[in-house]
C-alpha cells in the first residue's frame, strides 16, 4: 500500500499518462492517496500495461515505477478486504482448488441423481428431453436460489466497498448511467485509442475483444437460460453463440495471460477464473454439438456444474471483479460530472 | 541483414548506405526517412533497450506552426512563433534556420501521425490542452516505442548499447564508423552519417570545464547516456561548434531528486507561489516576476548562482493547494523555526528573512493564473505578484537544485543539416535534434521546441543521406 501510494506521488507530478485510461485522470483529482483511494484505483485499472511501456522510470530506473504490477496487487487485497463472511478468504485463496472441488462435487450429485431417476441407460441409450431431465421447476429453484445468494453476497461486499472509496459520497443516476455505458463499450480497454500493451508491448485491441467475448457470451447465455428448457432450434443456437464467445474469449485472455511479462503479474485469482470460464463455454459447445445424441447429458451436467461452481464461489473469487469495477466507474464518472472529490 | 566477420581486434559490418548515431526523436525520424527512400539503415543507440529514446522520453508536447485543427485550441501563425522563439533567447537566433524549421513544422502532425503516433483531442471535457503545442498520447517514451516499431518494420537495424568511438575520415568523408558494445569494437562502412546523439548534459567532466566547480552540484534531468561523444569526435576531426557552452535549459529541481534522468518529475512548481532563499537565508530574486511558464527556466541559472547551488522554496498551509503535486514529499513543521532547523538554514537570519517579507507584503486578491496584485513594496528583491504572507502553520518547505536537461552547443550546419567544419564542409554527415539546436537558437527555453527542430531537421538530413531532394 505505501508503495503504491509513494509510486502514484511521483505519477502524480508527471501526468504524461493521462489519456490512457481512467486511472489517470482520478489520480490528477487527489493530491495524496488514502486507502480507499487505493483501492479505487487498482479496480480503476484494468491492467492494460500501456503506463508501463510509456514510463522512462520503470526498472532500471532508480524510481522503480511499475503500476500495473503495484495496483495489481492492490486490486488482489481489495477482492480480500472486503469478502463477507471473512473465513472465505479462505477459499479465495485458492480459488482452483474451490472450483475443482466444487464442480467435482456436484457433477457427481448430479449423475448420481440421473442415475437413480432414469437408470444408467439415461447416458447412452435413453435420449432423455431437458424437461424430462430437469422439470422447470426443480431447474427455477436452483438457479433463482443461486441468483439470490449471489446477488445478496455482492450487495453486502459491494457496500462494503463503496464505503471505503466513495469517501461518503452518493451516487446519481447520471452517473450510473455513464459507468454502464463504459462497461458496454469497454472504455478502459482502449488505452485511449492506443489499445492494450497486453500481452506484449505492441498495442493491440485482441484484449477488449477478448473481454467483450468473454462478457457478452457471458449475458447472452445467462438471458438465454432463462428460456429453460429450450424449446426450438433458435434459443439453441443463440446459447451456442454465447458459449462459443465465452469458450474463445476466455482461450485468448488464457493464452494473454501466459505470455504476458510475468515483471508486472500480480499473484492473481484471475487465471483459475478465466479457466473456469473456458471450460464452461467448451462444455456448452459439447453438450449442443451432441444434442441429437443421449451423451448430451454428460456435458450438460458438466456444463451446470461448472456454472453452479461458478456462482456459488461468486462471491469469494475473481467473479467478484465486476463489483468493485462498477463501483469504481460510478465513482469516477460521478466525480467527473462534479470535477471535485 | 547484416553479417558479423570476426576479426581479431574489431569486428565488421557489412555496408551500409546510412548510419544514424542516437536513438531518440531526431535519430528515429532520420532512420524512418532513410528506410522508407529504400537506405539500408542502421541506427546506434547508445543506450541499452530498456532506457532508450534519448530525451525524448522526457517530451509529451510539440510546437508547430498551425491554422485551427483538432490538436489545439486556436491557431498558431508562423510570425507569432517565430516571435516567440526571439523573445525566449536573448543570446538572438538564427533566422534563416529558425525559419526553415518553422515553415517545415506545419508538416510535423500530419507526419507523425502517418507514422503511428496519437495525438491526444485539445478539448478533453472541460480542459483544454494548449493553443501552441499538440500533446501525443502517452509522453515522449510511447512516441519513441511507436518510432522503433516502424522504423523495425521498415527495416532499419537497431543496436542498442552501441557507443560510437571514432568517425574514420578519408579528406571530407567519413569512411567508416566504430562503436564498442558489450566490450568489443566494431567498425562499420557507411555512404552516409546522421548524427542525432543528443547534448552533451551528462558528461559530468565537460560540464566541469564549462562550469567549474557548480557543475558537481547540478542534477541532470536528461538521460545519462547524451555524454557527448560523438560531437566531441567531429570536433576534434575539425567540425565547428556553434552555440553558447553554457546555454542549455536548466531548471529548479527537487534538491533530492536522482542525478540523472529525473526528466519531468522532480520539477518543483512552488517558486512563484512561495519564497525562495539560499543557504545563507536570504531572498535572492523576484519570484513573481512573471507567469511561471515564462520564468521557470530562469531558475536553474538562478540557483546555480547561489552559495553550493542549493536553494529553498518555503510555503505556508494556505499554499499547499496552488502548484502541481511534486514527487517527493515537503519537509513539514508546525513551527517556522523547526522547519528551518530541518532544512539546516540560518535560523535567525532565515526567520528575519521572512519577516521583512510578510511586512512587505501588500494584501491583494491572489489569483496564479494572471499577473496578479498580491505584491511587496520596500523590499530587496521585490516579489512582484502572487506574494502573501508566511504565517499558515504548517509551512512546507522543497530543497531546490539547478537541474540540467539539455545542452545547446552543438555541430554547426547548413540548411541542408550538413555538419560544417572549420573549413569548409563535411561531404557525408549530417546532424539533426538537440546536437545541432545550437544552430536554431543558442540559449532560453521554448516548451517543446525541441521536438520540432529534431523532427524537421530528422527528416531533412533523411532525405539529403539518401540523395532524395
Amino acid at each position: 500500500m505505501e508503495e503504491a501510494s509513494r509510486q502514484l506521488t511521483v505519477c502524480n507530478s508527471c501526468r504524461y499518462c493521462e489519456g490512457f485510461c481512467d486511472v489517470w485522470d482520478a489520480m490528477e483529482r487527489r493530491k495524496d492517496f488514502s486507502y480507499g483511494d487505493l483501492i479505487h484505483l487498482s479496480n480503476l485499472c484494468h491492467d492494460c500495461r500501456d503506463c508501463y511501456y510509456a514510463c522512462p522510470f520503470i526498472p532500471p530506473h532508480e524510481l522503480m515505477i511499475n503500476i500495473p504490477k503495484v495496483l495489481g496487487d492492490v486490486r488482489e487485497l481489495s477482492y480480500e478486504k472486503f469478502v463477507f463472511p471473512k473465513v472465505m478468504i479462505r477459499v479465495m485463496r485458492r480459488s482452483g482448488l474451490a472450483y475443482f472441488l466444487l464442480t467435482t462435487l456436484i457433477f457427481i450429485i448430479s449423475l448420481y441423481y440421473v442415475f437413480l431417476l432414469h437408470g444408467l441407460s439415461a447416458f447412452y441409450e435413453t435420449s432423455l428431453t431437458m424437461e424430462e431431465l430437469f422439470p422447470y421447476p426443480v431447474f427455477f429453484v436452483a438457479e433463482y436460489s443461486l441468483y439470490i445468494y449471489v446477488f445478496l453476497l455482492w450487495l453486502i461486499q459491494g457496500r462494503s466497498y463503496w464505503k471505503e472509496v466513495s469517501n461518503g459520497r452518493k451516487v446519481n443516476m447520471k452517473a450510473i448511467g455513464r459507468a454502464i455505458l463504459d462497461v458496454f463499450a469497454h472504455k478502459d480497454f482502449r488505452g485511449g485509442g492506443a489499445g492494450c500493451n497486453y500481452p506484449s508491448e505492441n498495442g493491440s485491441f485482441l484484449r477488449l475483444f477478448a473481454h467483450a467475448s468473454v462478457m457478452f457470451g457471458f449475458i447472452i447465455d445467462w438471458v438465454t437460460i432463462l428460456f429453460y428448457p429450450f424449446a426450438n432450434v433458435a434459443v439453441i443456437s443463440i446459447y451456442l453463440i454465447g458459449s462459443v464467445l465465452i469458450f474463445a474469449g476466455a482461450g485468448l485472455l488464457l493464452l494473454m495471460r501466459f505470455k504476458a511479462d510475468s515483471k508486472l503479474n500480480s499473484k492473481s485469482i484471475s487465471s483459475a477464473f478465466t479457466a473456469m470460464m473456458f471450460c464452461t463455454g467448451a462444455s456448452g459447445i459439447i453438450f449442443i454439438a451432441l444434442i441429437t445424441r443421449p451423451e448430451w447429458i454428460i456435458f450438460f451436467l458438466l456444463r451446470d456444474s461448472l456454472i453452479a461452481a461458478l456462482f456459488i464461489t461468486a462471491p469469494f473469487s475473481k467473479f467478484l471483479h465486476p463489483v468493485y469495477r462498477f463501483a469504481s466507474l460510478i465513482l469516477n464518472r460521478y466525480e467527473e460530472i462534479n470535477q471535485r472529490l | 541483414m547484416y553479417i558479423w566477420l570476426e576479426s581479431e581486434a574489431t569486428i565488421k559490418l557489412s555496408d551500409y548506405d546510412v548510419v544514424v548515431v542516437g536513438g531518440g526523436n531526431a535519430a528515429l525520424t532520420t532512420a524512418i526517412t532513410c528506410a522508407e527512400n529504400g537506405a539500408r539503415t542502421l541506427l546506434l543507440e547508445s543506450a541499452p533497450a530498456l532506457e532508450r529514446g534519448g530525451n525524448t522520453k522526457y517530451t509529451r508536447d510539440i510546437r508547430y506552426a498551425h491554422h485551427e485543427d483538432k490538436f489545439t485550441s486556436g491557431e498558431y501563425p508562423k510570425k507569432e512563433l517565430l516571435e516567440d522563439l526571439k523573445s525566449v533567447s536573448p543570446g538572438g537566433i538564427d533566422e534563416k534556420i529558425a525559419s526553415l524549421v518553422i515553415d517545415k513544422s506545419e508538416e510535423i502532425p500530419s507526419w507523425m501521425s502517418t507514422h503511428g503516433v496519437i495525438f491526444k483531442r485539445a478539448i478533453r471535457g472541460t480542459l483544454s490542452l494548449s493553443r501552441t503545442n499538440a500533446f501525443f498520447l502517452g509522453g515522449g517514451k510511447a512516441l519513441v516505442n511507436t518510432y522503433y516499431r516502424c522504423a523495425e518494420k521498415l527495416g532499419v537495424n537497431i543496436l542498442y548499447g552501441a557507443e560510437v568511438e571514432r568517425f574514420l575520415f578519408r579528406g571530407n568523408r567519413c569512411e567508416s564508423i566504430s562503436f564498442s558494445r558489450e566490450g568489443k569494437m566494431t567498425e562499420v562502412r557507411s555512404q552516409y552519417v546522421v548524427v542525432a546523439s543528443g547534448g552533451f548534459e551528462a558528461n559530468l567532466k565537460m560540464l566541469k570545464e564549462i562550469w567549474g566547480s557548480a557543475a558537481d552540484n547540478f542534477i541532470i534531468r536528461g538521460t545519462k547516456y547524451n555524454t557527448g561523444i560523438p560531437f566531441h569526435r567531429l570536433v576534434e576531426n575539425g567540425a565547428k561548434v556553434t552555440g553558447d557552452p553554457k546555454g542549455g535549459h536548466m531548471v529548479a529541481v527537487d534538491a533530492r531528486g536522482p542525478k540523472f534522468d529525473g526528466g519531468i518529475i522532480t520539477r518543483i512548481d512552488a517558486v512563484p507561489i512561495g519564497i525562495v532563499l539560499n543557504k545563507t537565508g536570504r531572498r535572492f530574486y523576484d519570484e513573481g516576476e512573471d507567469l511561471w511558464p515564462k520564468r521557470y527556466a530562469i531558475w536553474g541559472h538562478l540557483i546555480s548562482e547561489q552559495p553550493d547551488q542549493l536553494a529553498y522554496v518555503i510555503i505556508d498551509s494556505k499554499m499547499r493547494d496552488d502548484f502541481l503535486p511534486a514527487a517527493y514529499p515537503a519537509f513539514e513543521a508546525s513551527d517556522i523555526r523547526e522547519l528551518l532547523l530541518q532544512l539546516e538554514l540560518p535560523v535567525d537570519e532565515a526567520i528575519n528573512t521572512i519577516n521583512q517579507f510578510n511586512k512587505g507584503v501588500v494584501v491583494g486578491r491572489f489569483d496564479r493564473t494572471k499577473l496578479d496584485d498580491c505584491h511587496t513594496i520596500g523590499i530587496e528583491p521585490p516579489k512582484s505578484h502572487w506574494a502573501r504572507r508566511i504565517d499558515k502553520p504548517p509551512y512546507y518547505a522543497f530543497p531546490l537544485r539547478p537541474g540540467l536537461t539539455f545542452t545547446y552547443m552543438g555541430l554547426k550546419v547548413d540548411e541542408e543539416g550538413r555538419v560544417q567544419r572549420e573549413d569548409g564542409e563535411f561531404e557525408n554527415i549530417f546532424a539533426a535534434g538537440e546536437v545541432m539546436s545550437g544552430n536554431v537558437l543558442s540559449s532560453g527555453y521554448l516548451a517543446g521546441f525541441g521536438l520540432t527542430i529534431g523532427t524537421v531537421f530528422g527528416i531533412i538530413a533523411g532525405k539529403n543521406a539518401t540523395s532524395v531532394k
